[in-house]
């Protein structure tokens, strides 16, 4: 799947991944391809820009910690994003119930 | 590229050339470049090893953990995108700070001047400083309608990782607008608050204009940084884009940003609080429908209000509105009628040449090179990963 077909739902999708544990960049996308079972493969650079974003408005928090005598930056999601992703689990349903109703009616 | 592991000779060296091209393409503060390259190094170190735990050669596996990691040029411009949407959201939410405290000042120059014994219109005395009174009144007036379009813009643009460099000139151009009127009014109020003679200095009217002057002054300096700030980002954002040789959108006109509003909070509500949506949706379908009876019963009137179609029309129209409304607000009775028409025609001078100078500018109306429908006005579905 295009990186196209993420669009608007990014945001969410990384939450939810560090939401089940605090996690660093390559780790999260790893984890994004692991549970989508290979079909959200995007450019892995463009999580950055959007994990960085998220913990501009709050709903991420990042240290840098060593790993194996590496330096890394790892996520965890802060109570903000818990909440948000709360919501967007809540929309997304709702959008996804009514496209199948719809999709389930035509067929 | 097949994921069947490549049998070069072992080199290396690829990810740090690649590093050193990201570093390039990150205009953004030191700091921030220097946090992303650390973690871009790391993603991509844990790529390689990944890929020679594979069988894969040094070589391969670094040529192929970059091509995963994406273009260079790309990333950057994500990042400068991102970093100057979110530094223009914040300076718009500064600049909507410091107008809503500068302006909250007027009623309270207002009341001050009625506790003082004085009329509604003392809060802008006449003497001792005609200029800075006038000044402080046209101040108030662009630093709301800057301060007005820079919201609509800002929620318009809310919840978007990126918003497209026409789309964020303008939102920079309202706040700058908004930021610069604010700094006169509090000026003016300066102004004023030192030339009141000695015998008035203690009186309820300049301890608010104290107040109001002090209050007003620190929200529009933090508002000023903030706009600098986003205007430098938006900069190189602009650069980027220019560097990319992209044909310019169409700037977005405040019909545009009204309308993509409206979108954004159908959008917003639909899934939250479905009847909110439902009221918005016949709202704006009342909305639709007035417009297309009142050019269907007074085409005529309707041409008076159609901000596209004729601005000019619309200018005069607001014109004279807003020098009926300045020639009644806070009449005394016994006020020579040639104070009055003193001021209504300073108010109408005000409209109109703030139309004349910065409509276009703000993109009250339309811009005046025709348009072309091969430049298609910035989307922002085109920015939203």
């Amino acid at each position: 799947m295009k990186a196209e077909a993420l669009k608007g739902h990014l945001d969410a999708l990384l939450l939810a991944v560090i939401a089940s544990r605090p996690a660093h960049g390559y780790a999260v996308i790893e984890e994004l391809r692991r549970r989508s079972a290979g079909a959200f493969d995007l450019p892995e650079g463009t999580v950055y820009p959007a994990l960085h974003r998220l913990e501009r408005a709050g709903l991420l928090h990042s240290s840098w910690a060593s790993e194996q005598g590496r330096k890394r930056r790892v996520y965890e999601v802060t109570d903000r994003g818990a909440s948000v992703l709360k919501d967007r689990k809540r929309d997304w349903r709702g959008f996804a119930r009514a496209v199948d109703a719809v999709l389930g009616a035509t067929t | 590229m097949s994921d069947r592991p490549p049998t070069s000779d072992p080199a290396g060296g690829v990810i740090e050339r690649y590093l050193a091209g990201l570093g390039r393409e990150l205009r953004l503060p030191p700091r921030l470049r220097r946090r992303i390259l650390a973690e871009a190094r790391e993603h991509l170190l844990d790529a390689r090893s990944e890929l020679g735990a594979a069988g894969w050669s040094i070589l391969d596996a670094e040529r192929r953990a970059v091509q995963r990691f994406g273009p260079s040029r790309q990333l950057g411009r994500l990042f400068v995108e991102d970093l100057a949407a979110a530094t223009a959201r914040r300076s718009a939410a500064a600049t909507t700070l410091a107008v809503a405290t500068v302006l909250a000042g007027f009623p309270v120059l207002v009341l001050a001047a009625i506790m003082s014994g004085g009329a509604p219109s003392d809060a802008l005395p006449p003497p001792p400083s005609p200029l800075a009174s006038v000044a402080l009144l046209l101040a108030f007036q662009f630093a709301a309608v800057g301060g007005g379009l820079g919201l609509i813009r800002w929620l318009r643009w809310s919840g978007q990782p990126a918003i497209p460099v026409p789309g964020l000139r303008m939102l920079l151009r309202s706040s700058g607008v908004a930021v610069g009127s604010a700094m006169v009014a509090v000026t003016s109020e300066l102004a004023i608050l030192l030339d009141l003679p000695a015998a008035d200095r203690g009186s309820r009217f300049a301890a608010a204009l104290t107040a109001v002057s002090g209050i007003g002054s620190l929200a529009t300096l933090v508002a000023v940084v903030a706009v600098g700030q986003a205007a430098v980002r938006a900069t190189r954002q602009e650069q980027l884009v220019h560097g990319a040789a992209e044909p310019a959108p169409l700037p977005p006109d405040v019909l545009d940003d009204l309308l993509a509003l409206t979108e954004v909070a159908r959008s917003w509500s639909s899934w939250r609080w479905p009847a909110a949506a439902r009221t918005l949706d016949l709202a704006v379908e009342a909305g639709r429908g007035a417009w297309a009876w009142l050019q269907g019963r007074w085409p005529r009137l309707a041409s008076w209000v159609d901000l596209r179609g004729h601005p000019w029309r619309v200018c005069l129209a607001v014109t004279l509105a807003a020098a009926i409304g300045s020639a009644q607000w806070g009449r005394d009775p016994g006020e020579p009628l040639m104070t009055v028409a003193l001021w209504s025609g300073l108010e109408a001078a005000a409209v109109v040449s703030g139309f004349v100078l910065l409509g276009g500018f703000l993109g009250l109306r339309p811009p005046v090179r025709p348009r072309r429908p091969e430049l298609a006005r910035a989307d922002s579905s085109d920015y939203d990963l």
